[in-house]
């Protein structure tokens, strides 16, 4: 069976849902396929979030005590375990403990190693396929670091002004701050914005000496927040404001449909 | 006009978690009773839904027995501790589960995965696990309903894609395919709400 074939089990095998002859099979391929160990990894992770997903049943509350009782009776971790109780002599029991110690420390310390060996050699194939991939990333992390640097230039700023905003419409609940610096720029971060339909878009406006003037487009996640920096220059800002408008973004706020805030402080 | 790339980490994993398993490895009791305090009930009612009771009892038992015996082998970079235990948790159950049904020829129990949150139950078991519990449930609500059964029948019932094809009377190959479609829809459903 080639790749491709094989890819398809990533799933089955991902839920242990094979049989033991399959298990050992697709295990030979991917020992040598990083992209299927890749896809198993984040299946398997998925795959693992199903247990959350069950209705929920308090234990029985004598189990606690009977949980704890067991484990007096076994070794912890840092002895061996597996020792039947049926050995009568004090000495017997030395004994064995120390020869099972010995060969379960070598055997674990071999199976230790050699998975390790396994680990790596599997961690080289990925990491050389992933190569391109960091290279997108390391772009990204390098436009995210111009971002912070511009932010902070902004929040240290002699010249910052804060607004705070209060949602208000359409947006009760939400709530806004804008750091504003009349040399660099505002930096605006907004909490608890509800979700709009694709047809509509929220849009920030300084409010200057001569009217309103739009500072962006804002793109809130799923929960409602979002951060933005905006280089819009003003020589004053009386105030901030987001509203409502149609998807795209227009030349003049409507303000009926303003739904944060914040007047100069 | 620039947005940040932010992606925002679901934080899962407790330090005080760590902190516990570590004086598990330490041989430290009182380590056991704060672990199963704090996680004997997603274990339960992971147990409970694979084997029912008094099985899942029995799992449970099994569970922190074995986490005190490899407390030590416990890697905080693979995995969070409650999916540690929540992996030995479903490995175990799904094994007495098979020798059962070898055993004793029982019926596969088929149980239709909730897709609603459900209210009251998760409440009692903390904000969190509530929280994680609708979100999965929200998540598995996107799926087609094939989709959510074959995961059912693999996850839940422990059937291998072999049995669930024949269970199903459809093509090993399209149920194979449909457990990884299922899965990385589960994937995308469960990054999309972050």
């Amino acid at each position: 069976m080639h790749h491709e074939e094989l890819r398809e089990l990533t799933g089955a095998y991902a839920l242990d849902a094979v049989s033991e002859r399959e298990r050992r099979e697709f295990e030979t391929h991917l020992d040598v396929c990083p992209i299927c160990s890749e896809e198993v990894r984040s299946l398997r992770a998925a795959a693992a979030e199903l247990a959350a997903a069950v209705p929920y049943r308090r234990p029985p509350p004598e189990l606690r005590s009977r949980v704890l009782a067991s484990i007096e009776k076994s070794a912890s971790a840092t002895t061996t375990s597996g020792l039947t109780t049926s050995m009568q002599s004090r000495a017997a029991w030395w004994l064995a403990a120390a020869a099972s110690l010995t060969a379960v420390a070598i055997g674990v310390y071999a199976l230790t190693l050699r998975s390790q060996v396994k680990l790596l050699e599997s961690e080289l194939r990925i990491a050389r396929v992933q190569a391109a991939t960091a290279q997108q990333q390391l772009a990204q992390a390098q436009n995210d670091i111009r971002l912070v640097n511009a932010s902070m230039e902004i929040l240290v700023s002699p010249d910052v002004v804060r607004f705070d905003l209060k949602g208000r419409g359409r947006a009760p609940n939400a709530t806004a701050r804008a750091f504003w610096s009349r040399s660099r720029g505002v930096l605006f971060a907004a909490a608890a914005l509800p979700a709009l339909p694709s047809t509509e878009v929220y849009q920030l406006w300084l409010i200057a000496a001569g009217g309103p003037v739009s500072a962006g487009l804002l793109a809130p996640n799923a929960a409602g927040s979002t951060m933005m920096l905006s280089e819009t220059k003003a020589d004053v800002a009386k105030a901030f404001a987001v509203t409502i408008e149609r998807a795209g973004g227009v030349e003049k706020p409507t303000l009926d449909a303003m739904v944060l805030m914040g007047a100069a402080p | 006009m620039t947005h940040f790339s932010a992606a925002n980490e679901v934080v899962g994993e407790s330090s005080t978690d760590r902190g516990i398993v570590r004086r598990l490895a330490g041989g430290d009791r009182s380590a056991l009773a704060d672990l199963y305090d704090r996680h004997s009930g997603v274990v339960y009612s992971l147990a409970y839904r694979i084997v029912g009771s008094p099985d899942a009892e029995d799992v449970v038992q099994d569970v922190f027995a074995q986490a005190w015996r490899q407390a030590d082998r416990y890697d905080p970079d693979r995995a969070t501790v409650v999916a540690w235990l929540l992996n030995m948790t479903r490995t175990r159950a799904i094994d007495r589960l098979r020798a059962d049904r070898t055993r004793q020829r029982l019926t596969v129990h088929e149980e239709p995965l909730a897709t609603a949150p459900q209210q009251q139950a998760d409440q009692e078991q903390g904000a969190i696990h509530a929280e994680r519990a609708s979100r999965v449930r929200a998540a598995l609500g996107m799926l087609a309903a094939a989709q959510r059964q074959a995961l059912e029948l693999a996850y839940y019932a422990g059937l291998t894609h072999t049995e669930i094809a024949e269970r199903l009377g459809e093509p090993l190959g399209t149920v194979k395919t449909r457990i990884r479609s299922a899965l990385l829809k589960l994937r995308a459903a469960l990054l999309e709400q972050v």
